[in-house]
């Protein structure tokens, strides 16, 4: 290495080292709004994609009917709560003229931007609420503003206050009257408005919403217990609020009738403007009445299952057998090894049962894929480790649960040095990949032979790893580019088992990256997460499903619904419905990575990682059982 | 289930929030590495459950964050090439960069002229402090290539500081 590239060595690592060593926690609240819009609206500061919320308003404005202008109750001096408050009484503490209409309480219009805090503009067209003013403050009338942003452009998880002086206010706001919805008596149309003006239009009436339930929700300032329509902590449906001294706390696995008032006499006095705001504007239950869940909800009930003699793990290989769920594998680790086991169990739900399996002719391994042929569970490919590396695995087994003995099944004849494999079982033949689609095989399991396949009439040098379905007769597969994973547009194709030949599918529209798991339901190709597409292979169309439950289904297909993450996506009739609450892990946390499985009956979720700490792998296990048994 | 969501997020933020947000810098540039730190943590959230490893996580994101970024650099066109990477700083941080850090007004503009896939193998090499193996694993290309990469953009680098010195 010569000296100048010595120094421009140095100078590049210096000059990096200079950028900022965390994000801004403006950057990941906006991400937490998006995420906490779940997919269905995609919500963003300042990102503006949240068409979707104005749907939210009108659907609100639907369920409420026509909202009529309704004076909100601080803004007019007659209406003020305290007579402390009165702008009268403000502007003669101050001897300052008010702007026309611009006095405490109010909720005014931005006209001109401006800024209350550094960066972060009040554009024109958004609301803000003057908590106070005009007043003295550092020597020159002033307003204190209050600003969340607006529903359109998507609100920040907190709002900012600051001072303007009144002559940028005179010029800058323009006071409007709060479209508040009549008879405020849903969720919904609370929800639907900016969090001021939910505590304008309400102040303290006391007002029923229900059904509703509880659910946390750690987002900035304001109190993380929910009242939730539909089960989810959407930040833009789920509603802030506390309980009364004199009210138990709200269980987040019941449905409640709740009573409560916004503007509650017990908050702080003037001291502390924007303490004694957000607690004006936060929801106090006053009573709570048990009520049923709402039809939103999948009608069902979990239950936990017998303990496992398997150690928790993640990554384990699973399938149904029809009587038993067979797990094989995984990743058993403790928090500072992994530990890829080669043992494996079969769970019994009748007899709520398990049983250990017969040692297997494999390596412990993590990742491996799973299936059922129909008389034997397939274990094949996966990841094994020796030492500090980890390298694909080629080989495979298959166990006969009535035998009760293994076969190995011989290594793939794939490319000798993957860095991942893909596979899936196609009937009668365990298809897999490696590098993407450049390498493929299938084992016929009736004749215990590997064939090669025809890789797919790609040119850009491989795709990323597939999400393969197999139809019954085809197998699709969907993918990218390999030089542009997470960027480019999926591709879609279908292989032929019997000519070996792939025809090319309709372009799916969609980025690869947007795409889940894939799922076949008898009829069509369903993808979830951001792509939310079904591809039928008779017209060979793909159409948009709506009302997708976002990143929450597709892992899991019971005939009728995707479940996964407490929700279940009926793609026929394009409804997600919620699933009640799991019953909670011992010492918290959730299933993640962990066995799911569908029985025909019950969806069986077993260990996995709990998400907290990054080793506790309980080996418990729950089963949700929809009450109407899906209709395939 | 959505308050799991909630978790699986914070987690992602405690981890990995920092790195991403740095690598965006470095290849982006401060103002725009915010829009791409979002986009990267939303999608990670989405594809947790995709996602085979776990323990490999970081290396995961790194790999989004360069096609985020490459991504957004086809998009912006020639916009993002003209942000300063302390462009999104408010003067008060940016003069303290120039001061106290080892922020390098030259070494930056000579950064921006170059493609942003070639950034992008600088700042994993230079600013995530990958090897050259972890770099080409990264980027999911041969070691080979990724040195080529590497020494394509270096040599364009030097070329660009070389035609700004008297």
């Amino acid at each position: 290495m010569t000296d100048r590239e010595d120094d421009l060595d140095r100078r590049l690592r210096r000059h990096y080292a200079a950028l900022p060593g965390s994000a801004p926690s403006a950057v990941v609240d906006d991400a937490r709004v998006r995420i906490a819009a779940g997919g269905r609206r995609r919500s963003v500061w300042p990102i503006r994609l949240v068409a979707a919320v104005a749907s939210l308003v009108v659907g609100a404005i639907a369920m409420v009917g026509a909202l009529p202008d309704v004076a909100p109750r601080p803004p007019s001096p007659s209406s003020v709560a305290s007579p402390a408050e009165t702008p009268s009484a403000v502007a003669s503490a101050s001897s300052i003229a008010p702007a026309t209409g611009l006095v405490t309480g109010v909720v005014a219009q931005v006209v001109q931007p401006f800024s209350i805090v550094p960066d972060r503009d009040v554009e024109a067209g958004q609301r803000v609420y003057v908590v106070e003013g005009p007043t003295e403050h550092e020597g020159s009338p002033s307003y204190l503003i209050q600003h969340w942003g607006d529903l359109e452009q998507g609100l920040r998880p907190d709002s900012d206050f600051g001072w303007i002086d009144a002559d940028k206010a005179s010029s800058s706001l323009r006071p409007v009257t709060v479209r508040c919805p009549a008879g405020v008596s849903n969720l919904a149309a609370i929800a639907a408005l900016q969090p001021f003006e939910r505590f304008v239009c309400v102040g303290r009436e006391e007002i029923v919403l229900g059904p509703v339930t509880t659910r946390e929700h750690h987002v900035g300032t304001s109190s993380p217990l929910r009242l939730s329509g539909d089960g989810s902590v959407d930040f833009l449906t789920a509603v802030p609020y506390v309980v009364a001294s004199a009210v138990s706390p709200l269980d987040r696995d019941s449905w409640y009738e709740v009573t409560g008032h916004y503007d509650d006499p017990g908050c702080p006095g003037e001291a502390d403007l924007v303490a004694r705001a957000r607690c004006r504007q936060q929801f106090v239950v006053t009573a709570a009445a048990p009520r049923k869940a709402p039809p939103m909800f999948l009608d069902g009930t979990w239950r936990r299952i017998a303990e496992s003699p398997l150690s928790g793990r993640t990554g384990s290989a699973s399938a149904w057998s029809g009587s038993e769920v067979l797990i094989w594998g995984g990743d058993a680790f403790d928090g500072a090894t992994s530990q890829y086991e080669p043992d494996g169990a079969a769970y019994d739900p009748a007899a709520d049962r398990w049983r250990r399996l017969p040692a297997a002719p494999l390596s412990g391994r993590v990742a491996a894929f799973g299936a059922w042929t129909g008389s034997r569970l397939l274990v094949w490919g996966g990841y094994e480790r020796k030492g500090d590396v980890e390298t694909p695995t080629l080989d495979g087994a298959l166990f006969d649960p009535v035998s009760g003995r293994w076969e190995p099944i011989p290594a793939a004849p794939l490319d000798p040095s993957p860095a991942s494999t893909s596979a899936t079982w196609a009937g009668s033949e365990l298809v897999v990949f490696s590098a993407g689609l450049k390498s493929g095989a299938a084992f016929d399991v009736a004749t215990r032979r590997w064939r090669t396949i025809e890789p797919p009439p790609l040119d850009a040098g491989g795709t990323n790893v597939p999400g393969l379905v197999w139809t019954g007769t085809e197998l699709f597969v969907l993918a990218a580019p390999v030089d542009d994973v997470d960027t480019s547009m999926a591709w879609a194709a279908a292989w032929n088992p019997a000519t070996d030949r792939w025809r090319p599918l309709p372009e799916p529209g969609f980025r690869s990256m947007q795409s889940g798991p894939l799922v076949w339901t008898g009829e069509e190709m369903v993808v979830l997460y951001d792509a939310n597409r079904a591809f039928d292979p008779v017209s060979e169309v793909w159409r948009t499903l709506d009302n997708a439950c976002g990143a929450a289904a597709g892992r899991v297909w019971t005939g009728r619904y995707t479940i996964e993450y407490g929700t279940a996506y009926e793609p026929a009739t394009e409804t997600c419905r919620n699933l009640p609450l799991e019953p909670e892990r011992p010492g918290g946390g959730y299933r993640e990575f962990g066995v799911d499985v569908w029985t025909g009956t019950e969806f069986i979720r077993w260990s996995g990682g709990n998400g907290l700490d990054g080793a506790s792998r309980a080996n418990d296990g729950v089963a949700f059982k929809p009450a109407a048994e899906p209709q395939p | 289930m959505a308050n799991d969501g909630n978790q699986a997020f914070e987690r992602l933020v405690d981890r990995h929030a920092g790195d991403i947000h740095g690598l965006a810098a470095a290849i982006v540039g401060i103002d725009h590495a915010g829009d791409v730190t979002q986009d990267v943590l939303f999608l990670a959230w989405r594809k947790l459950p995709s996602l085979r490893d776990p323990d490999r996580t970081a290396a995961w994101l790194r790999r989004i964050v360069v096609n985020r970024c490459v991504d957004h650099g086809r998009r912006a066109g020639r916009e993002v090439r003209t942000i300063p990477i302390l462009d999104g700083l408010d003067p008060r941080q940016r003069r303290a960069s120039l001061e106290t850090t080892g922020y390098d007004p030259e070494l930056d503009r000579a950064l921006r002229s170059l493609p942003v896939e070639q950034r992008a193998v600088l700042a994993l090499h230079y600013a995530a402090d990958l090897t050259i193996a972890d770099v080409a694993a990264t980027l999911d290309v041969p070691v080979g290539t990724a040195k080529s990469r590497l020494n394509a953009a270096l040599t364009r680098l030097r070329s660009e500081l070389g035609e700004r010195r008297p």
